[in-house]
């Protein structure tokens, strides 16, 4: 987890300088798109680099056990599927 | 006289008892004011409380932002700590992110963010959130509904979704009901504020 507080940056509640901050962003970014082209099947997760094979696998999986579970819709979104968008 | 010493000229005869009374009504403002119950010795204690009383009325801020390091369930507690030392009188959280639809699961939706007005609730609490990626739209009616710890949607249902209302110190990021997510390495953004005077 990143943050920003302040002017000060932390990483998972450490304070960080700046540019260490910016590294850790764009890594995060790479893996979580990496992580997404997996889940939907746009790549393999031989694709993926060796470093982070392990843990965006398990992501997927994690992931994957989530979005098995049902989701809980509101009365809302529940009546907005139902008439197809018309609300 | 007193031996030894100076005195300084007496041209003014006064009533102790209205002067003593006169300068309580003075010192019980400036604690009033202050949001202070300490003596005030006059007249340094006096100028130094007054001169401590900023410009009358505004708003105390705080703000930040938060990136999560993988795309966390929205029913996941998220506390970002804040400064403001009471709980806000009004919340934002939003994102600029901007889904490219073609990397995310078509049946799972994300969170942009939130609005929150801890007074106002007598109106529509808007809360923009559970963007799906083939449609966007915002859950509106979102309130703080009676006897509830939570802003809520759909309150009293099974269904609700709710986030749990600020403290003094914590500002939550947390939507219960619905499997959308938190958007990982997207920068969400957080202002907290409350009125004073």
């Amino acid at each position: 987890m990143l943050r920003t507080w302040n002017g000060h940056f932390y990483m998972n509640d450490t304070e960080v300088s700046e540019a260490e901050y910016n590294a850790a962003l764009l890594e995060i970014r790479e893996k979580c798109a990496l992580e997404r082209d997996v889940l939907t099947g746009v790549k393999n997760i031989e694709e993926v680099p060796t470093d982070w094979r392990e843990e965006i696998a398990a992501r997927v999986e994690q992931r994957r056990e989530e979005e098995a579970q049902p989701e809980e819709i509101g009365m809302e979104e529940a009546l907005d599927i139902i008439l197809g968008g018309a609300t | 006289m007193p031996r030894g010493g100076g005195m300084m000229a007496l041209d003014k005869l006064v009533d102790s008892t209205q002067l003593n009374a006169d300068l309580t009504s003075i010192a019980n403002a400036i604690r009033a004011k202050g949001g202070t119950s300490s003596s005030l010795a006059f007249p340094a204690d006096f100028v130094s409380a007054i001169e401590a009383i900023t410009g009358g009325g505004g708003l105390e801020y705080d703000m930040g932002t938060y990136t999560p390091a993988s795309d966390t369930i929205a029913n996941t507690s998220i506390a970002i700590p804040h400064n403001l030392g009471s709980a806000p009188d009004f919340v934002v959280v939003w994102t600029d992110f901007f889904e490219d639809e073609t990397n995310l699961p078509a049946s799972v939706g994300s969170c942009f963010g939130y609005v929150f007005f801890r007074d106002l609730t007598s109106l529509p609490q808007r809360l923009t959130s559970s963007v799906n990626a083939s449609a966007h739209r915002t859950y509106t009616n979102f309130f703080i509904s009676s006897g509830s710890s939570k802003l809520q949607a759909n309150p009293g249902t099974s269904t609700a979704y709710e986030v749990k209302l600020p403290t003094a110190s914590v500002l939550y990021l947390q939507k219960i009901g619905s499997s959308t997510y938190w958007r990982g390495g997207a920068t969400y953004h957080w202002f907290v504020a409350k009125k004073w005077w």
